[in-house]
């Protein structure tokens, strides 16, 4: 209740307006600046994306999400930074990457699923059922995972706060493609179609 | 049933060596494809002749070779590219190969056995190889040469050298030994990207000599804005800012212009001084800048030659300077009023007072080096592409070792100390030995000095020791609050005064945090020993191999920053985290379980291990966000941050100009956000709230209105740190390699390290 009214008093701050983030790029993108040209706004809400490590072809949105990719002990992953939560301690994060033999400590799909989905219930965490959704990809097993952790992790104060996982795994034969979408369970409804969408937009490029 | 092996493969071992080359040509396909690069010139026989045995592939199937030297493709109906013909003649003579080879599998197939072939046979076998010989490759004629002897081989097969094979698998050789790396040249690569480098004679870019270090400043920063002011305490990380080039920066007229490539610690961040005047009205309690603070408060005794800088406006001071060799937080990171020093209990850390001979603290002199063993052949170019960093001396085991019994360390740190030398990994042993030994930083056992981290932090700067001074947390402080009918959550919250000064607050009123006050009961838990107090506030117990770990991440943040290795904080952060990852997993190991680990670190280390790809992403959510403040989401990474600076120079003055506007934006979002969380739980009045969360707005309101209607001034400084950048590239590649082979040491069930 008292953190509503103070949300309220510190609503009309442009900083509260949506994404912190995203709102100061906007406003410096549309700032008048002596001597340069303001750039144009994005024409399209969706524009086509091949990560460098042509780990697939697809569509990601044009505001509000920054694409990162970076080479980790398994392989590249592909991530897609969205917006704050609403503690400030958990940004919006799609990843995609890529599992196939070749990978160090390779779980087959079906292990892996079944490892993603063990339940913990020191933290809370609970399983939704696997659902079948066909995607750009293939056939993805599509579930959803809830969970309470205590962050930030090192830092204080800190909160128990529910986060909430999309999982997509979606087999290429022996190898398998893993989608995830972590978000703040308070606002994970927000970034669903964006999620949908991205997934379904999903291509291989059979390079690898 | 047990499968048998085939009648055929059993009676003809070259079969397998068939089935290799099959596959070899199959496989050859895709590499072909992917060398070519399309354009637009036709191959011309006139100007690039072709040896028969190219003719031959091409007329035989189809290819017509004009009088005008063009080779004509009659079923595309065009002429081959010059580009294209050598992928041609590739996949031509692949064809042939495989001819060939279904052609000697159908005899061997056919026959009783190798051993048992007809004389009608072999030699159908011998002519064809004959006939073909001049496209199977090394391995294919290794596996036939029983068919001739030795005279045809040498006076003629030998003679034809294998072709058409590029691409192949089977051609891949072992290296030629004039140029393969020599076993003092593999000796002599770096162990880590931390390494010292091999002697400077072998090293592509110097090193520079410790006496030429230029002091390096030490404070918090922003990782959204790597250019500007650290605003927040929020990050007790040890992330100096990166610095505009020196010859950018305001220096006085007499002063000579500054090479670009000076040590960066020599090149003086400075800010426009009405943006830097209001971003400083920004911070929540009056604690100075260090790029403001009074330089007389600071130590300088080791200033480094150098352009001196000149403060733009009498608010903005020069920056203070730190001993090279002490890499400290300055006195005016955390304040120039030093915090309440800890009294009673909390005192019993394990700081102690130590001079070392022949001088004070500030003037400690690293022992003298360890001649550094030359392992490398003079004139051989190190294997390593990153561009070396101003390291120090390396310091070796037996150093540390002696510098820690007889150093400025209680039992305590010593015991912590020692199990870092055992147990830590091996990719950080040198900059941890470095760090100890040359920076010499003290550790004292205080979580009221951590700052905002629970475990572990900076302390601020001791008067009487110019070093760094990491201060570990005895236990956490939690506090139990009620959430619904029948649950309860657990809120752990900084002991320091300081976090609670930079969201505006005082702390609170909690009996934990009163030193004197007996706790109503004590229990055993998954916090430790733990002592309960009336209010319901509690605080745990850390374990010494959890401090350990969190002593190394700490030491080594403090090494990467001194070593000039911390130009992506989210690198340096995540080289970090790994090496305690990697600590706490072999302890874990040897102990048999975690439970040594708090629950929260437990639940960190259980999910890296078997849902790594989870923790990652994890990891990336929670240092993006606001309060995370690690990981710039337009920036990400390393490499791509070099990206993102490259194409933000460009619009220089509008980059910078969101760069204050997101610092300004993130630094309210995660105070007014705290704000909420406390007031919800009932830890802070709603007034004390209303009143931080409003001069935090007001605060940020005036600086984006002042920044819109005078956007800082360009001054180029992006992309300037760009070898930098490649050395924290280096630094994920290397944890990237760690965590393998810790991965594949696991799924083989073997313990790791």
């Amino acid at each position: 209740m008292n953190s509503a009214l103070l949300s309220l008093l510190f609503l009309s701050s442009p900083v509260f307006a949506g994404d912190w983030l995203a709102d100061a790029d906007k406003a410096a993108r549309e700032a008048v600046i002596a001597g340069a040209a303001r750039p144009d706004a994005p024409k399209n809400k969706w524009m086509p994306y091949v990560p460098s490590s042509r780990l697939f072809s697809g569509e990601i949105p044009v505001e509000g999400w920054w694409p990162m990719e970076e080479e980790t002990a398994t392989g590249s992953v592909f991530r897609l930074l969205g917006g704050d939560s609403q503690s400030g301690s958990v940004r919006t994060v799609l990843s995609v990457r890529f599992y196939d033999k070749d990978t160090p400590g390779f779980i087959p799909i079906k292990k892996a699923v079944d490892l993603m989905r063990r339940e913990n219930k020191e933290i809370s965490r609970t399983v939704s059922p696997v659902r079948p959704v066909r995607v750009g990809l293939g056939l993805a097993r599509t579930f959803e995972i809830t969970e309470t952790r205590r962050v930030p992790s090192e830092d204080g104060p800190s909160f128990e706060e529910e986060l909430h996982h999309y999982v997509a795994a979606i087999p290429v034969g022996e190898a398998y493609y893993l989608v995830r979408l972590v978000s703040s369970r308070a606002t994970y409804l927000e970034y669903r179609d964006d999620f949908v969408r991205f997934m379904k937009s999903l291509r291989s490029l059979s390079v690898r | 049933m047990k499968p048998q092996p085939s009648h055929v493969a059993r009676k003809c071992p070259l079969l397998s060596a068939l089935q290799r080359g099959l596959l070899a040509v199959l496989l050859a396909f895709p590499c072909f494809a992917a060398a070519q690069s399309p354009t637009s010139e036709t191959y011309n026989v006139k100007a690039t002749p072709l040896d028969d045995l190219s003719r031959e592939l091409l007329i035989e199937t189809g290819y017509v070779i004009r009088d005008d030297g063009k080779v004509w493709d009659k079923i595309a109906d065009n002429a081959v590219r010059l580009d294209e013909m050598s992928y041609l003649l590739s996949r031509l003579a692949g064809a042939r190969r495989l001819k060939a080879l279904l052609e000697l599998n159908l005899i061997l197939n056919r026959s009783e056995g190798e051993k048992k072939m007809t004389a009608t046979q072999r030699e159908t076998v011998r002519m064809i190889l004959r006939k073909h010989w001049a496209v199977f490759g090394v391995g294919t004629r290794k596996d036939f040469r029983p068919y001739f002897s030795v005279q045809e081989l040498t006076e003629e097969l030998d003679k034809i050298p294998p072709r058409f094979d590029r691409g192949s698998a089977m051609l891949m050789r072992d290296p030629d030994p004039a140029t393969a790396p020599s076993a003092a040249m593999v000796a002599a690569a770096p162990i880590s990207v931390t390494a010292i480098a091999p002697p400077a004679a072998y090293a592509p870019v110097p090193v520079r000599a410790p006496a030429s270090e230029a002091p390096r400043q030490f404070f918090p920063r922003s990782v959204l804005t790597p250019f500007l002011e650290p605003l927040s305490l929020r990050r007790p990380s040890p992330f100096a800012p990166r610095s505009r080039p020196a010859e950018l920066a305001v220096a006085p007229p007499a002063a000579p212009p500054a090479p670009a490539d000076l040590p960066r610690s020599n090149q003086t961040p400075q800010i426009a001084p009405a943006i830097a005047a209001l971003l400083g009205a920004m911070a929540p309690v009056d604690i100075p800048h260090p790029m403001m603070s009074d330089p007389a408060s600071a130590p300088r005794a080791h200033q480094a030659p150098g352009p001196t800088p000149v403060a733009p406006a009498a608010s903005v001071a020069p920056p203070s300077v730190v001993p090279p060799q002490s890499a400290a937080p300055s006195q005016s990171l955390f304040g120039s009023t030093p915090p309440p020093q800890p009294t009673g209990p909390a005192e019993l850390g394990i700081l102690k007072p130590w001079t070392p001979s022949g001088g004070t603290p500030a003037e400690i002199s690293p022992p003298p080096s360890p001649p550094v063993e030359a392992k490398a052949a003079p004139g051989l170019p190190v294997p390593t592409d990153w561009p070396r960093a101003n390291q120090s001396a390396d310091a070796t085991q037996a150093e540390f070792d002696a510098f820690v019994s007889n150093g400025p360390y209680g039992r305590e740190g010593q015991a912590l100390l020692r199990m870092l030398a055992e147990k830590a990994p091996e990719f950080c042993r040198a900059i941890l030995r470095r760090t100890v030994v040359r920076g010499a930083p003290l550790i004292v056992i205080d979580g009221a000095r951590a700052g905002s981290d629970r475990r572990a932090g900076f302390a601020p700067s001791d008067p009487s020791h110019p070093g760094a001074i990491i201060a570990l947390s005895a236990g956490p402080l939690l506090i139990e609050r009620r959430k619904g009918l029948f649950s309860k959550t657990v809120i752990a919250l900084p002991e320091d005064p300081r976090a609670w000064a930079e969201l505006g607050l005082t702390p609170p009123s909690l009996d934990a945090l009163k030193k004197d006050l007996a706790p109503a009961a004590q229990e055993n838990g998954p916090w430790g020993a733990m002592r309960i107090y009336g209010d319901s506030s509690r605080r745990g117990t850390y374990s010494s191999q959890e401090q350990a770990g969190e002593l190394l991440e700490r030491l080594l943040l403090l090494g990467l920053e001194r070593e000039g290795f911390a130009s992506s904080t989210y690198a340096a952060r995540v080289w970090a985290r790994a090496a305690r990852l990697l600590f706490s997993a072999r302890v874990a190991d040897d102990y048999g379980n975690d439970s040594f680990l708090d629950p929260d670190r437990k639940l960190e280390l259980r999910d890296w291990i078997e849902r790594g790809d989870e923790s990652d992403d994890l990891l990336v959510a929670s240092w993006s966000s606001s309060r995370g403040n690690i990981l710039d989401p337009r920036r990400g990474g390393p490499e791509s941050q070099a990206l993102y600076e490259r194409q933000a120079r460009q619009e220089c003055t509008r980059s910078l100009l969101a760069d204050h506007l997101a610092e300004a934006a993130r630094n309210l979002a995660a105070r007014v956000r705290t704000i909420e969380a406390l007031v919800d739980s009932g830890l802070i009045s709603t007034e004390a709230a209303k009143a931080s969360a409003g001069k935090a707005a007001n605060e940020e309101a005036s600086v984006r209105t002042a920044l819109l209607a005078s956007p800082p001034a360009c001054d180029g400084r992006f992309g300037a740190d760009e070898a930098g950048l490649r050395r924290s590239s280096a630094l994920l590649a290397e944890v990237s390699r760690a965590e393998r082979a810790f991965r594949e040491r696991k799924t083989r069930g073997s313990n790791h390290e």
